[in-house]
């Protein structure tokens, strides 16, 4: 052995340069510093022998020295006998660097309670030390930065703290997890194998969100697999912010891996899956599992005082969309209902037992850490359930909603913009939730009125389009969207059990138009096919006054775009198909159709002008109206487009229209019936036909057996 | 509308005691309020025809063209602090339109004044108004010099008769001078008293200098570019836009155009439209049609990238609308996400600590209209900036601005430079030639004739040649007769060489000639016209006048100056 030939102070020396090697403050190497340190330690007299003998341990490669394989276990003999009962920033370092092997194994069964606790004391006072210095990120893992650049580089805990502790620890997640200094992470996990129950205190004294999500993250890999209901531990009165956020990141990934662990035991043989928690099927049941952790989770958020929990659960409810996501989206969804579910029941207990006016906005403060503004629909859902045991509240709840909304648009469009994603999911319900506030805020409400006032007071002038485009197309979004919460509040209204009037509504809905026409003469040619206007002729077909001559008036009213025109017919045909009970046409709907898609063609003329988009939405009018004429000149006008620009749908469309134009004897000429065919054997080359797209195939199909020869 | 005496007088052509003493005698009504005394239209109309007097009335303010209960205004008055505390008129903007043109949520007008401070001299105020209350407003300007808004007295010059011109909408492909309209959708006719008060301009023009980017959002907000325009500074400005209807021309990818117009039979049916489209400079679509309400689609057979509309009144052939645009057919966007994570960097050394946000992500996004241009239009389209490259050039060479020689037009260069030397008709002056190595002469024969032009060209004025020579040498020219060298001082500046380095360094390096007439800047050193070409580029800033004179103003020989300056005979 090696140690033989090293004097006996060589041995009190060696844990002293593994220790300053390691810390990540330092700018040398662990085998540079054997020159500077054994002679600080050392007599003179062995001073030369010691520095000989421990650098024969490193092997050479490149400008860099190793430690050779064979004398691993031996330093670290020496390091942990070195180390023991040193409490000292040294000698937790060299603890980081013997914890790289079995280190750890090697403390619990040698050392004292004592020694451990020493050791363990240090630690969390060295990281803490560092917490306070904010240096404990390491910048060559977070960043590009390497070399000397990212020696030279320091980031600080504010560049990524987000906005409250779900959206910071999600964060960190995503982009920051792996980015404090090694020789820390590695401390941080001797620790928590040391002392496994003392986690808490590396989150309640270490102010810095990485070390605190690292700490977690790493005892969840214990935890989990001991019990997984361990994490709801951490919520309780007297928990610190940053423990019950960790919480509820960790009980929602629990909740994720047990659905994990749900698909893996229908796809594969249990004894082949590896179980993320201690519940292994069919001894345990993981959906009852996943639900009851939910349930608890949320439990404990109640005891919380009040506004906490208000808060908290606002944040629970903006953060699982995103933490529950698995591969089995089903499950998600359903997960999400129920943790929804559970919330509104406790949000429901908080408004009947602990009412105050800060409730509300303290959820919001919670849900809206992210910029997100969707959350007011989860009030308005509690708002209409005790709208039965407690009207006066419901009016209030719907009130605030509404003020706290209006805040929102009014924030939008100070900054000249109102932007909706309608391709976010929860938009549609978002906007209902609105519509359901607005119809409990008040017992007199005229929707019309409402709405005339809302777009009275924002700058939709023909002045305000020209003195600032951008705050004018803002405020037509905004208008937009004043209408579809109003249009979304009438089905509420009527369950409420009041009186809707018919005229009322196709009027505002008229109104919408002209609006929509006016504001496209400023703004370009969006504003008529929006999703509102395709809201609003939904709301006139079953709420309108959507008699036979009103239907035709807008036939033939050039302001009104296909897309309504075809909203309004369609749903009036569903409308009609669910009262009569069949799907054919009487003679008098017939009529109608036929009169409209004249009065509409009028309109459409060659459709020569029509962009794309527009094009698919005559497209569509005319097959509900079964307009054969312009259904030819809409394929026409299609053909005009670089064929580049024509997608899957279109193509579809095309087809369709064409097979329209041929079931009712329509003479095509050789270029439409060869572009016919053409897109027929372009859309599907073979048998296979995507599942989406069955249904229209075997209609054309059927139009092409018809025909005498079989083809279009 | 009302007419001061002085008005009236003007419009018949009389002296103003001719016109106060018919109104005393009563031929002529007037009304009286307080010190001021007015004339109605009507009123002068018939005392005109009554005394068979010529009578030319001022362009109407508010023209009967439109029915003025119909209409509402927008009154923008920018006022300023131009001398003590007096506000005074910096440009006062009458808009007005149909009241239905407003769209569906615009409420009456309020009559209400708003006040926004734009600076620590300027002042806005605003107020709409329905247009047939305009006229006192204007009335109370025009006749007293003052208008009172809110209790601030703001106080006008303006010449009493104005002009009136139409403003139309194009987007920028005529003059920059040319007033456009305030109005996004109609073209607009204008009504202008102008101030010619010089004092004021002057003032806003110093003031805007130091507050333009302050101004131009404000500016921008009240469809007026006063701080382009400063011309107008002082002015009073009525538009009524021309929208008795609304046309308006747009492209489609399948080779249509559709001119829209949102009238009533009865007005279309009063006018015709021409439109216009072209590719490449080459016209693809002229066409004039009698205007239809509703779309008029018009099929081209080419690319367009030029295309424009006008529709003039039939009646007496005005224009009351026009726009000419060009299309773009692809744009670049250069997106920074402004920081990715602060970083704090540590100079070990100093533990200089220094905290920055470091560019986030970098992108590019290339957006192409239609990417798949016909191979013929992409063709022409390279034709054409082939083309339109040669043909600047060549304009440019014609108005002496520039001319480029290539490689091997050593001749056509040297005529060119000689010729730009015997443009100098000012001969007091010196002329300035640049040229570092104007001392590594060239040999041969075309290099003398080049040398002997040189000096013969100038020979009656002050050749001052500037160059950079390392080691102090002969003039080569002394051995030419004195009577075309004699003229001739070349001096050699350098960087003082005793600093740090002990190495030469050329105290200049561009290449440029000076006349009393033109700054040129050349590209090459004489010695490189042949192998490697020239060109010559005037410019209009003065910077290498100074400079050479600068230069030779430096003592000769002095090595404590920065630049040491030798002359060389």
């Amino acid at each position: 052995m090696p140690t033989q030939s090293l004097p006996g102070e060589a041995k009190a020396v060696i844990w002293q340069i593994f220790g300053e090697g390691e810390s990540p403050y330092r700018d040398r190497s662990t085998y540079d510093l054997i020159d500077l340190i054994v002679p600080a330690h050392a007599s003179p007299a062995n001073a030369g022998q010691i520095i000989y003998e421990v650098k024969s341990w490193f092997e050479e490669s490149g400008d860099q020295h190793f430690l050779r394989s064979d004398v691993t276990e031996m330093v670290t003999s020496l390091v942990l006998e070195g180390i023991r009962g040193e409490p000292s920033e040294r000698a937790v370092w060299a603890a980081a660097w013997i914890s790289n092997s079995d280190g750890a194994d090697r403390i619990k069964s040698d050392w004292s309670i004592g020694e451990i606790n020493i050791l363990a004391e240090s630690t969390i006072e060295t990281i803490k030390r560092h917490c306070d210095r904010d240096d404990v990120l390491d910048p060559s893992r977070c960043t590009t930065l390497t070399g000397q650049d990212a020696k030279n580089a320091k980031i600080p805990k504010g560049a990524f703290m987000g906005d409250g502790w779900l959206d910071t620890y999600r964060k960190i997640r995503l982009r920051l997890l792996h980015g404090l200094h090694r020789p820390i992470e590695r401390l941080i996990a001797l620790f928590i194998e040391l002392r496994p129950e003392e986690f808490k205190s590396i989150v309640t004294q270490c102010d810095h969100p990485v070390i605190q999500a690292w700490a977690a993250y790493y005892a969840m890999h214990t935890f989990r697999l001991r019990d997984h209901r361990k994490t709801l531990e951490w919520v309780n009165e007297g928990a610190c912010d940053a423990l019950i956020g960790l919480s509820i990141v960790h009980t929602l990934e629990t909740v994720k891996y047990l659905d994990q662990d749900l698909g893996a035991e229908k796809r594969r043989p249990t004894e082949q899956v590896r179980w993320h928690t201690e519940l292994c099927p069919p001894n345990d049941d993981l959906d009852s599992a996943a639900s009851a952790l939910l349930t608890d989770l949320v439990s404990r958020l109640g005891e919380l005082d009040a506004p906490a929990c208000a808060r908290w659960i606002g944040g629970t409810l903006n953060h699982a969309p995103s933490a529950l996501r698995a591969g089995n989206r089903g499950d998600v969804l359903h997960r999400i209902q129920e943790l929804e579910q559970g919330c509104i029941a406790l949000l429901k207990r908080l408004v009947h037992l602990s009412w105050s006016d800060d409730l509300i906005a303290e959820f919001g403060a919670g849900f809206a850490s992210s910029h997100k503004t969707t959350w007011t629909k989860h009030w308005a859902t509690v708002a209409w359930e005790i709208r039965g045991t407690a009207p006066k509240r419901t009016a209030e709840i719907g009130r605030t909603i509404l003020e706290i909304h209006e805040q929102h648009v009014a924030k939008e469009l100070a900054n000249d913009r109102m932007y909706i994603s309608w391709t976010h999911g929860n938009s549609h319900e978002w906007i209902e939730g609105i519509g359901k506030a607005l119809a409990l805020s008040s017992v007199r409400l005229d929707l019309y009125q409402w709405v005339e006032t809302k777009c009275q007071t924002m700058p939709l002038s023909a002045w305000d389009a020209e003195a600032n485009l951008a705050s004018f197309s803002a405020a037509d979004r905004a208008a937009q969207h004043w209408f579809h919460v109003a249009f979304a509040a009438i089905p509420w209204r009527e369950r409420l059990g009041f009186k809707i009037d018919p005229a009322k509504t196709s009027a505002m809905v008229e109104t919408l138009w002209t609006h929509c026409q006016f504001v496209d003469g400023y703004a370009g040619d969006d504003s008529k096919s929006s999703v509102e206007v395709g809201f609003a002729a939904q709301t006139a077909a079953l709420y309108g006054e959507s008699s036979d001559t009103w239907l035709l008036k807008q036939a033939g009213n050039p302001i009104v775009h296909p897309r309504a025109l075809w909203t309004l017919f369609h749903e009036c045909e569903k409308k009609r198909e669910r009262d009569s009970g069949t799907r054919i046409r009487s003679s008098d709907t017939e009529e109608v159709h036929n009169e409209a898609a004249r009065l509409a063609g009028e309109h459409f003329g060659s459709g020569l002008h029509f962009s794309l988009g527009t094009l698919q939405w005559w497209s569509q009018l005319w097959l509900t109206l079964c307009a054969t004429e312009q259904a030819i000149l809409t394929v026409k006008a299609f053909l005009g487009f670089p064929w580049h620009l024509l997608d899957r749908d279109k193509k579809l469309l095309i087809l369709k229209l064409l097979t329209l134009a041929i079931s009712e004897k329509q003479y095509l000429d050789a270029e439409l019936a060869e572009n016919s065919s053409w897109l027929y054997s372009e859309l599907w080359p073979n048998l296979y036909t995507a599942k989406e797209e069955r249904e229209d195939r075997e209609r054309i199909d059927a139009v092409l057996r018809q025909t005498r020869d079989g083809s279009l | 509308m009302r007419f001061t005496v002085a008005d009236v007088a003007r419009a018949v052509d009389k002296t103003e005691i001719y016109v106060r003493q018919h109104i005393q005698r009563g031929h002529l009504m007037a009304q009286k309020d307080g010190r001021h005394v007015h004339v109605l239209t009507n009123d002068l109309i018939r005392w005109a025809r009554e005394r068979g007097l010529s009578l030319e009335l001022p362009p109407q303010t508010f023209a009967s063209d439109w029915n003025v209960a119909n209409r509402t205004a927008r009154i923008v008055v920018l006022a300023w602090h131009s001398q003590g505390s007096k506000l005074e008129n910096l440009f006062t903007f009458i808009r007005h339109r149909r009241k239905d043109m407003l769209g569906p949520w615009a409420r009456p007008p309020d009559e209400v004044w708003n006040t926004e401070e734009l600076g620590p001299k300027v002042r806005m105020f605003s107020c709409d108004k329905p247009l047939e209350r305009c006229q006192s407003f204007l009335d109370g300007i025009l006749d007293n010099g003052i208008i009172e808004i809110d209790g601030n007295e703001i106080q006008y010059d303006l010449a009493p008769v104005p002009r009136s011109f139409w403003a139309y909408r194009d987007s920028g492909l005529r003059s920059e001078d040319v007033v456009r309209s305030p109005f996004s959708r109609h073209s607009a006719k204008v009504v202008e008293y102008w101030s010619l008060s010089h004092k004021a301009q002057e003032e806003w023009h110093e003031y805007l200098d130091e507050f333009r980017s302050e101004f131009s959002r404000h500016f921008q907000r009240m469809r007026f570019p006063l701080d382009r325009r400063s011309e107008r500074a002082g002015n009073l400005m009525i538009a009524a836009a021309e929208d008795s209807m609304t046309c308006s021309l747009s492209g489609s990818h399948n080779s249509t155009l559709k001119f829209h117009v949102d009238a009533d039979e009865k007005t279309a049916a009063g006018g015709s439209a021409t439109v216009w489209a072209s590719h490449c400079d080459d016209m693809v679509l002229n066409r004039e049609f009698a205007l239809v309400p509703g779309p008029t689609i018009l099929r081209v057979e080419s690319d367009i990238d030029h295309l424009g509309f006008a529709v003039h009144r039939k009646n007496d052939g005005q224009c009351i609308d026009l726009v000419e645009t060009v299309l773009a057919k692809g744009f670049k966007i250069n997106m920074n996400i402004i920081s990715g994570n602060s970083l704090q960097l540590r100079h070990p050394p100093s533990r200089f600590v220094h905290e920055v946000s470091p560019p986030g992500s970098h992108s590019v996004i290339n957006v192409n209209v239609d990417d798949k241009i016909p191979a013929l239009d992409r063709a022409v389209n390279q034709q054409w900036r082939y083309r339109r490259a040669w043909l600047r050039e060549s304009l440019l060479r014609r108005e002496r601005k520039a001319a480029r020689f290539q490689p091997g037009e050593f001749k056509e260069a040297v005529r060119y430079f000689i010729q730009l030397l015997s443009a100098n008709y000012d001969k007091s002056r010196p002329i300035y030639l640049a040229d570092p190595y104007f001392m590594a002469r060239k040999r041969g024969e075309q290099w003398t004739k080049l040398y002997l032009d040189l000096f013969a060209a100038t020979a009656r004025s002050h050749l001052r040649i500037l160059c950079c020579q390392e080691e102090a040498t002969q003039g080569w020219w002394s051995k030419y007769p004195s009577a075309i060298t004699s003229h001739i001082r070349v001096r050699s500046f350098e960087k003082n060489r005793y600093g740090k380095s002990g190495k030469f360094k050329p105290a200049f390096h561009d290449r440029y000639l000076i006349t009393p007439g033109k700054e040129v800047i050349i590209t090459h050193s004489i010695n490189g016209w042949n192998s490697d070409g020239v060109t010559f580029a005037t410019i209009p800033y003065g910077l290498y006048r100074d400079e050479s004179e600068w230069l030779w103003s430096l003592g000769i020989g002095q090595e404590s100056n920065p630049i040491l300056v030798i002359e060389i005979n």
